[in-house]
């Protein structure tokens, strides 16, 4: 079984730990930079970041390639369009002649006759010259700028070097099970997803950020005024992307634990708070689409901000959130007392003091309750302030007091975040602790922690310092007799205690023994050499019997 | 943790038949796509109403821009948007309300009799209709939310410089058909879009 200490030898990828890759740099040159660029088999090689970051290109050439329909946005940033095209194009290029150069290395072409020839003619690399072709043409033919602009458009087949092998995956670890099941793996977090599943989130992100943007410069009229009919398809596309995931989600939910009923469980679904998000993040559409020539409900838009909110599915902030207010709820709901109190009392005083003076500004003590929050809580506006003597004797004490009472919550809030995410970080310390219990990590136990890591954004060195005091708390309060001597062996001070338990035992066995039965034994049977029988002596002193 | 097919090693079984919810799931979802698609269409089309009725402004905004520096000269057309001393018999009406109108007998140039040449004469303003309603474009005094009537009409404002010092640099006022146009003025061209919501187009010298 493997060990705490060959955990460096044969572990699972940890958190941090997976961007050492073993390249040996003896390799040739070729060989060398296939694995470290592109070899899809080595884990903690630079292939994914190369994906990563050619995807995000394409994505960034498609949003270039839209705003440059936008004649107000194309013509005001020519030069900019331009030089982006030729930055990609410069990048999508070297790619394509690097992976040609290292074909021969790749598994599905080397070992092959004419493997560059083969690499060619392959599906991939056809997408990829197809998405750089369009831009040398136009340097040989004269070529319709419109034209041009759509054959630009297949530079998004290149995303299929990312999406094929995830769906592939997807397939491949799906099989057999059923078509719910699959959807469930595709949408929610679990061991069916893989990369596919991560490429559904990120997509949704993506949309997600897009769509807030969208709404966010609309309110910016000259913004607007170019971009109206790209707003209004964007949001259209928007909602049909978070329309098609939330009737995932609900068909799908079936499979999760605690939703299992056909329609209960379905209706649980809708009602859990991220749900419901999602349904807000779609309904101002078909509200407005549905009901604009009945009211005006302009307003519904500002809720398409709640898009945003979707994002809390992928961050654990929002239920570190809801932990820590729940469970300081009652110092919360006494602070807001206390608050609610003083902020009455002020604009009661205020408005006996000042009505008089400013009856246009303190005219009741509703009104006054603007004055004496903006008071208390520091702001001081000074659209409204206190004229009379009494008045700013008052608000000098009030402001002071307002201090302190309007920092408690704030002090709370903190201190209960700390608390909790170093609670959090204590349980991933006793998780570890019992992960060791058999001095070795599995893929399952790896997989907790690197997810455990990643939900409270623990560095490698972090989970390394972890790991290391968890080991080290189990093995200095183990039975070390439990472990393999060959364990015990390897660190000095723990052969030393061993030694010492060793000896107490045979102690234990000389006193609790018949000695005088035990040496007959010993000597008729020959079942103890000299030296071991001296030894036995030399342990137990002189007061057993001599030979 | 349930180990996958993938890493149990498990033989690869064939993927069980969709059933009948799945089925009904598939339909649901194309309908749902298709009344997304229906429904943005609709918006789409509202949307491309609302850029009609900007064109229309700014056909107004380029018509004014063009006609400022030339309307000042002899020979203008039409005559009734021409600027200076109007020549006796212009317009319909006279200049002057008061008592002292029978004393002056050349009549001004009024808005009424440039906005009725150009509606009729000058395209292509003369073309311009309401994509909302159908109707040929109408004026309005402000965008009101409040009055549906009022979606895709066009408001034109007068502004009127205010004495240095003032708060504001300007006053506005609604360009009326009894205004005089004479001389030279500052206008803002402003549309109302689907909701009576106003769109500024531009502000324009005429």
């Amino acid at each position: 079984m493997d060990t705490i200490d060959n955990l460096a030898d044969n572990q699972p990828k940890l958190v941090g730990h997976d961007h050492v890759a073993q390249i040996n740099p003896l390799l040739p040159l070729r060989k060398w930079l296939y694995s470290w660029l592109f070899d899809p088999g080595i884990p903690g090689n630079h292939q994914k970041a190369v994906d990563r970051w050619i995807s995000i290109l394409i994505v960034a050439n498609l949003f270039a390639l839209l705003f440059e329909h936008v004649d107000v946005i194309y013509e005001a940033n020519k030069h900019w369009f331009h030089w982006f095209d030729i930055f990609s194009v410069a990048i999508f290029t070297v790619e394509y002649l690097v992976r040609l150069y290292l074909a021969p290395e790749d598994r599905e072409f080397g070992g092959k006759k004419f493997p560059r020839l083969r690499y060619i003619s392959s599906p991939f690399a056809v997408i990829d010259f197809l998405a750089v072709a369009p831009f040398f043409l136009q340097a040989v033919i004269a070529v319709d700028l419109r034209f041009l602009r759509s054959l630009r458009l297949l530079r998004i087949l290149k995303l299929f070097r990312v999406l094929i092998p995830a769906c592939r995956q997807f397939v491949k670890v799906n099989a057999g099970r059923t078509f719910r099941q699959k959807v469930h793996a595709l949408v929610f977090a679990g061991e069916y997803g893989g990369t596919l599943h991560n490429i559904f989130d990120m997509f949704i992100a993506l949309w997600v950020v897009v769509s807030v943007v969208a709404v966010v410069l609309e309110s910016v009229q000259t913004v607007h005024y170019v971009l109206n009919l790209q707003f209004v398809i964007l949001d259209a596309v928007a909602v049909a992307v978070f329309t098609v995931e939330y009737c995932m989600r609900i068909y799908s939910c079936v499979e999760e634990p605690g939703f299992q009923r056909a329609v209960l469980g379905r209706f649980k679904q809708a009602r859990t708070p991220s749900v419901v998000i999602d349904f807000l993040a779609i309904l101002p559409f078909f509200l407005e689409v549905f009901l604009h020539h009945l009211f005006d409900l302009r307003f519904l838009r500002v809720f398409r901000l709640a898009r945003l909110l979707k994002l809390t599915r992928y961050t654990s902030a929002t239920s570190t959130l809801t932990r820590v207010i729940v469970r300081e709820w009652p110092v919360i709901s006494a602070a807001a007392f206390v608050m609610l109190l003083l902020v009455v009392l002020t604009a009661s005083l205020g408005y006996l003091f000042e009505h008089e003076a400013q009856p246009d500004k303190f005219e009741n003590i509703p009104q006054s309750i603007y004055w004496a929050v903006v008071t208390l809580a520091s702001v001081g506006y000074g659209d409204i302030s206190p004229i009379t003597p009494a008045g700013r004797a008052m608000t000098i004490i009030l402001a002071l007091l307002g201090i302190g009472i309007f920092a408690i919550p704030a002090a709370l809030f903190s201190a209960a975040f700390s608390d909790e995410l170093t609670k959090e970080r204590e349980k991933l310390k006793r998780d570890l602790y019992e992960m060791l219990a058999d001095g070795v990590i599995s893929p399952d136990e790896a997989a907790i922690i690197n997810r455990e890591a990643r939900r409270l954004h623990l560095r490698q060195n972090e989970v390394d310092h972890m790991i290391e005091k968890a080991r080290n708390d189990r093995e200095s309060v183990a039975d070390l007799s439990g472990l393999p001597i060959h364990r015990i062996a390897a660190k000095p001070e723990h052969a030393i205690e061993h030694y010492k338990a060793l000896l107490g035992q045979i102690r234990q066995l000389g006193i609790l023994t018949d000695g005088l039965q035990f040496e007959q034994l010993a000597r008729q049977a020959d079942r103890l050499t000299s030296s071991e029988l001296a030894l036995w002596r030399q342990i137990h002193g002189n007061h057993q019997s001599q030979p | 943790m349930t180990d996958t097919p993938e890493q149990s090693g498990v033989p690869l079984a064939l993927a069980p038949a969709l059933t009948l919810a799945d089925m009904s799931f598939l339909v649901f979802l194309a309908a749902i796509l298709m009344a997304v698609v229906w429904l943005g269409r609709i918006a789409y089309l509202e949307g491309v109403k609302t850029e009609v009725t900007k064109a229309s402004g700014e056909a107004w905004v380029q018509w004014f821009t063009e006609a400022s520096p030339k309307r000042f000269t002899p020979g203008f057309e039409p005559s009734s948007c021409a600027g200076g001393a109007s020549p006796a018999g212009t317009n319909g009406k006279s200049a002057g309300s008061d008592a002292g109108a029978s004393v002056n007998p050349v009549p001004e140039r009024l808005w009424e009799g440039c906005l009725e040449s150009l509606m009729k004469d000058v395209e292509p303003i003369a073309g311009l209709r309401n994509p909302f309603s159908g109707k040929p474009l109408m004026f309005a005094a402000k965008c009101d939310t409040d009055d549906r009537s009022l979606v895709g009409a066009m408001v034109l404002e007068k502004l009127t410089p205010t004495p240095p010092g003032s708060a504001v640099a300007y006053t506005t006022s609604s360009l009326v058909g009894a205004d005089i146009i004479e001389r030279k003025l500052q206008l803002r061209v402003t549309v109302c879009d689907k909701g009576a919501y106003p769109i500024r187009i531009a502000e324009v010298e005429f």
